[in-house]
């Protein structure tokens, strides 16, 4: 395996000595944005800048913007002229994957955070002071500090691959697969819960049951559901009441954690493999 | 230096590029690679620079396969590619960027390019005309030292007086480890540059022979009747006469036209190579 950290900082310093006009106009483009959807809250919504508008659009913000991004880093691959200069230089098919997944996948969702953070701490500081609204400021919690990378982490591969994949109007193409490819997981998912276990909770905990029987609910069968990004829930109805609604989840026990944790890194390293021989494949 | 064995390849099924193709290249030439437009001529330098990949046969470029572009592979063969990327750094920051991932970079030498192509190294490439713009790029391909140099059509674009000094620049420019390889439709522009000549046709070599032995096999002369020419294998009617190809029993000197070679060549395929004592086996006989 070819992988000198002297050739990485190279082309790290070729990225971005090439694209600088780019980054610059995203460094100065991106707070204007967020700034101006930040405060659109502010003045048009009954709330102002309120917490449940805050997380989404933070999120949003990073997930579509670190789509694009990554997409414009990887499309140098895809357009006949760049492909023939990016596989020319002399570096290898790891190093140019590495620093490809460090800028679109990495450095950006971080320079996203660093200038997007304090945008929205200003405009909230806008919001209560200026404008006059009672709003508290978005607390990052495990959400946005642990969920939200591991989430980001193989989107952007995925993208990545996508964007390897498709020539032409690979941004759309990708987005639209993993649309496809995220509602047929969730499907498969559900269908295969429903095969494996039917439509019964497999096994109640002590505390679920007594809760059952304190409150005289039983869970309809029909109504077991389950998706590879929810927790499998099962609807809850009175036997004297016409109310059904989902009212209680069923969570895996703890001890196993290792087997999503397992397929999580087998996930990250297979798509980080299939960009690599992508690019190692890639020919002009 | 250089050996494509029985290669074949086809961008799509049905319409192949490369037909069972063999080549041998050799360090310390300057070699022309002549074919019409869509011959295969980019695509054989494709192939020799691993960008693209044979669907049958083999590659190996100072005994690396092309195909695996290994660091020291890409750090060996430099491709100047026929359209060169629009990019908005200047020669002497594009050489700030790219200068350092090839170990023999000679940047006195491409400062001394820049000057005799007569090319402003603070202006942006992308503001450049076009030919001012490949010019920049082949002074940075020659200054890379690269063992192996390829160059697509590196004259098109180039007006008359840019062309002369590409010819000087790159006469001037070999050493004995390397080589180069200039692949054009534009014959009359590599006249008294190249050593050798590869010529491209139905997907295979069809000749590739020194331009010494071309010279002593065939006699280039203008005549105002051929048809009073012994041994003539080719005319070419113009407003000063005719150029002809003859053969040449013994001997006597003459300038290899390559222009009329290579129409001779293409028209009269058969007692040219027979003249150059050459099969058509595609074995590409070095003389």
């Amino acid at each position: 395996m070819e992988f000198s950290l002297k050739r990485i900082w190279l082309l790290l310093n070729l990225q971005w000595t090439e694209n600088r006009k780019f980054y610059f106009w995203i460094m100065l483009g991106l707070p204007v944005v967020m700034a101006v959807v930040f405060s659109f809250a502010s003045f048009a919504l009954p709330d102002g800048l309120s917490p449940n508008y805050q997380t989404p659009v933070f999120v949003g913000g990073l997930i579509i913007t670190s789509w694009i991004f990554s997409t414009s880093v990887f499309s140098v691959y895809t357009s006949s002229l760049q492909n023939r200069k990016t596989l020319s230089i002399p570096a290898s098919a790891q190093e140019k994957t590495f620093l490809s997944i460090l800028f679109g996948v990495v450095l950006f969702p971080v320079f996203y955070c660093l200038v997007v953070f304090p945008t929205l701490y200003l405009t909230h500081y806008i919001d209560t002071e200026w404008i006059g609204n009672i709003n508290s400021f978005m607390e990052p919690d495990f959400n946005v500090l642990v969920v939200l990378p591991c989430v980001l982490l193989p989107l952007m591969l995925l993208n990545a691959l996508f964007t390897l994949i498709f020539k032409k109007y690979a941004f759309f193409k990708s987005v639209a697969l993993t649309v496809a490819l995220f509602v047929s997981i969730n499907y498969v998912n559900q269908r295969a819960i429903d095969l494996l276990s039917g439509k019964e909770v497999p096994q109640l905990s002590p505390a679920t049951a007594k809760m059952l029987r304190d409150h005289h609910l039983a869970y309809n069968r029909p109504g077991v559901g389950g998706s590879a990004f929810t927790n499998w829930s099962v609807n809850l109805q009175r036997p004297d009441a016409p109310y059904t609604g989902v009212s209680a989840s069923v969570v895996a026990p703890k001890g196993i954690f290792w087997i999503p944790a397992l397929l999580y890194i087998f996930c990250i390293i297979s798509l980080y493999l299939s960009i690599l021989y992508k690019i190692r494949e890639a020919t002009t | 230096m250089v050996k494509l064995s029985d290669i074949s390849f086809a961008y799509s099924k049905g319409r192949p590029v490369l037909e069972k193709l063999d080549l041998v290249l050799e360090a310390g030439h300057i070699y022309g690679l002549l074919g019409l437009n869509g011959a295969g001529k980019s695509s054989l330098l494709h192939h020799i620079a691993g960008l693209l990949f044979p669907d049958s046969g083999s590659a190996s470029v100072l005994g690396m396969e092309p195909a695996k572009r290994s660091v020291k592979f890409l750090q060996t063969v430099y491709l100047l590619p026929e359209q060169l990327p629009a990019t908005s750094l200047s020669a002497n920051s594009y050489t700030g960027v790219y200068a350092s991932f090839y170990p023999a970079f000679d940047k006195a030498y491409f400062t001394l390019l820049l000057k005799q192509f007569d090319v402003d190294p603070a202006q942006p490439l992308d503001k450049m005309s076009y030919g001012q713009g490949k010019k920049a790029m082949i002074a940075f391909a020659i200054a890379t030292r690269a063992r192996i140099i390829l160059m697509d059509e590196p004259t098109n674009g180039l007006d008359i007086p840019s062309k002369r000094q590409f010819r000087k620049v790159i006469a001037g420019a070999l050493q004995d480890d390397q080589l180069m390889v200039i692949s054009t439709h534009q014959v009359r522009d590599l006249d008294n540059l190249i050593d050798h000549l590869l010529v491209l046709k139905d997907r295979k070599i069809i000749l590739s022979a020194s331009a010494d032995h071309i010279t002593n096999r065939l006699l280039f002369k203008n005549t105002v009747d051929p048809q009073q020419e012994t041994g003539l294998l080719y005319a070419e009617g113009g407003l000063k006469g005719y150029a002809t190809v003859v053969k040449n029993p013994n001997g006597q000197d003459s300038k290899l036209d390559m222009e009329i070679f290579f129409n001779a060549l293409l028209t009269e395929k058969e007692a040219i190579l027979a003249a150059l004592n050459q099969n058509q086996t595609n074995h590409g006989i070095l003389a």
